[in-house]
């Protein structure tokens, strides 16, 4: 998965002069600075809140309060990060928002394949896998993934799924890298108690 | 039978990520709009854009830009107190020495014996007037109104200006000379006599000023506290305490300090003139309070058949730390405050020292003691209504020398080996250590 964060120093250089620009008002920089990260963006976002619509609603406000609050990066270099903490920031506040709104479900995805029964999706039956057998898991991994808190989320969705180094997370939660570690597997232990609890 | 799932980092991708992944996301309308909308934020830099860019200056710039703040603020701090004048209030500078009236000066005074080096005659009776002296200037008011200065070292006469009568001891800083008189509070240029700004009072101002921080100290006969510019006599504020204030007030700690008729004391504060504490202690008038180390001294029952009593009061919340009453309960002042006994003179022809109420030695003048002592290098300088001056032994209460004037003599400035004072019969005298 390529990185802008980790482009190369043609990209950054780019990258930073677009920055500079927008920050001092340049709309089109702007533009042209945040178009070619949103999908990404809108990605993470989507695999964290599990929910298009929501997570396209994220992204947008994302950019607008990027464009807003943009003088306010010290670092050029740091702008895939912040953006990408912004974006983060706001998947946790809508997830724990709708949390408090209404009573967590976990709904049954229409390509999962699954047979009716929560728990007959919470295990594979032995011996070897299939395809068959992988799809089951994936569902059963989503309808776990479900069950974790934002923080959780955000932290295996950037690292499991967009492959993010330790230390770019580091950056974008704007923690040490040992905290990163730390939660990161916290994550994963929450993860396995969830799918367990499907058992 | 079924076995756990083993979560890899594929499966999660293969659970995480639609199939649609790649979805087109692009700067659709609505979020133009939303840009189009949006005004970005204005920080404090925003207008350096210039010099700094849109980012404001880099951190590197910053830490400097703070440290030369820094820099910049503990110069301005130092440039202050390296231009301060030296303290307003030089020992001499008013009645009992300094605004606290611990009776505590500089010094030195005469230590072995002690004969009159000048006298000088004056147009009126210094009773219980002290001199200020400042710079080698003596400065004198006495009963009748006239304010006159005199070379210390000399006697000689500069200026004289007459006020209505009777003057009080007088206070001195940062120019001018500040004198209780008949008609209320004068304030005159020290080199000159001229009068810079008058405090009109219905009655004649007994109490002697304080000066403090710029600001002149001095209760009214109406009752009233005031304070005073030092420099233009505005008023800054007036509060009564419930009495006619006859005695000076005293000054420490942010507080003023006054004791009036009717037995009240009070602690106003001097920033705005609001009550910190009162106390009531006793029937008759309050003297000259003092104060030292959190204490507050105040002797009751003056002018009046009331019990005599040295009260030691806490600064801080007004409330009784100890008393004492003289055997034959005669009239009680504050003599002097050292640090950690207190003097007590009384009409007695006594004088008490005290440590938290116990006396410790007495001494027996043989005559009435009304004026305030002075305290310096161990020793402690009394004058007696029989002419006496006297000097102790602050810690045993032994005689060291004494000296007899004409008439009763006032308290004394002890100051360059010699102890200037004056007497009821209107003259003021310089003794000094005799030749060997």
């Amino acid at each position: 998965m390529a990185h802008l964060a980790a482009g190369t120093a043609g990209e950054l250089d780019r990258a930073s002069e677009l920055v500079l620009r927008a920050a001092g008002g340049d709309r089109e920089a702007y533009d042209a600075l945040i178009e070619p990260r949103l999908g990404r963006l809108f990605r993470m976002a989507r695999a964290i809140v599990r929910d298009e619509t929501l997570a396209r609603d994220v992204v947008q406000d994302a950019c607008v309060t990027a464009w807003r609050e943009l003088a306010s990066v010290r670092d050029t270099s740091r702008f895939d990060a912040w953006l990408s903490q912004i974006v983060v920031n706001r998947c946790r506040t809508e997830l724990r928002r709708v949390g408090r709104r209404s009573v967590r479900e976990i709904p049954m995805d229409q390509d999962s394949g699954a047979g009716s029964s929560g728990v007959a999706v919470a295990a594979r039956p032995a011996p070897g896998p299939s395809l068959g057998d992988r799809v089951v898991e994936a569902e059963a991994i989503r309808r776990a993934f479900l069950r974790l808190d934002p923080d959780d989320r955000a932290l295996i969705v950037m690292h499991h799924v967009e492959d993010r180094p330790v230390a770019e997370i580091a950056s974008v939660l704007r923690v040490p890298v040992g905290t990163v570690k730390w939660r990161l597997s916290r994550a994963r232990a929450a993860l396995e108690r969830a799918l367990e609890a499907q058992r | 039978m079924t076995e756990p799932i083993r979560i890899t980092d594929e499966l999660l991708r293969l659970a995480l990520t639609p199939p649609d992944d790649g979805a087109d996301f692009g700067l659709d309308v609505s979020i133009r709009e939303a840009l189009d909308r949006t005004e970005q934020r204005r920080y404090w830099w925003t207008p350096l854009v210039r010099w700094f860019g849109p980012l404001g200056p880099s951190r590197q710039v910053r830490v400097v830009g703070v440290l030369v703040a820094l820099l910049g603020l503990l110069l301005a701090i130092a440039a202050t107190v390296g231009t301060r004048p030296p303290p307003l209030l030089a020992d001499g500078s008013m009645f009992h020495g300094g605004p606290a009236r611990t009776g505590e000066m500089a010094g030195p005074g005469p230590v072995a014996g002690a004969e009159i080096v000048w006298s000088v005659s004056l147009a009126g009776p210094l009773r219980n007037s002290m001199p200020a002296l400042v710079g080698g200037r003596l400065y004198v008011a006495d009963g009748r109104g006239n304010v006159a200065v005199f070379d210390a070292a000399t006697g000689a006469a500069g200026w004289t200006r007459s006020l209505p009568k009777p003057a009080t001891s007088p206070a001195i800083a940062a120019g001018v000379l500040v004198v209780s008189a008949g008609d209320g509070v004068y304030g005159l240029d020290a080199a000159t006599g001229t009068v810079r700004w008058h405090l009109p009072a219905a009655a004649p101002v007994e109490s002697a000023p304080a000066i403090d921080h710029a600001t002149v100290y001095v209760g009214l006969p109406d009752g009233s506290l005031t304070a005073v510019d030092l420099q233009t006599g505005t008023v800054r504020w007036r509060t009564s305490i419930g009495g006619a204030i006859t005695r000076a007030p005293s000054v420490a700690d942010g507080l003023v300090f006054a004791g009036g008729e009717g037995g009240h004391v009070a602690a106003i504060r001097a920033v705005d003139g609001t009550f910190a504490w009162r106390a009531e202690i006793g029937p008759g008038n309050v003297g000259t309070t003092a104060v030292r180390d959190g204490v507050v001294y105040a002797t009751s029952g003056l002018d009046a058949e009331a019990p005599h009593v040295l009260f030691a009061i806490s600064e801080s919340s007004g409330a009784e730390l100890w008393r004492f009453s003289a055997p034959g309960d005669r009239e009680l002042y504050v003599g002097a405050i050292a640090e950690r006994l207190v003097y007590a003179v009384g009409l007695d022809g006594h004088v008490y020292a005290l440590r938290d109420g116990t006396v410790v030695w007495a001494f027996d003048a043989r005559a009435p003691i009304g004026s305030v002592a002075s305290l310096t290098g161990g020793l402690l300088y009394i004058s007696a209504s029989s002419g006496q001056v006297f000097a102790l032994d602050a810690l045993s209460g032994a005689k060291r020398w004494t000296v007899q004037l004409e008439g009763d003599a006032g308290p004394g400035i002890p100051a360059d080996g010699r102890l200037y004072l004056g007497t009821d019969v209107g003259v003021l005298v310089a003794l000094a250590e005799p030749a060997p």
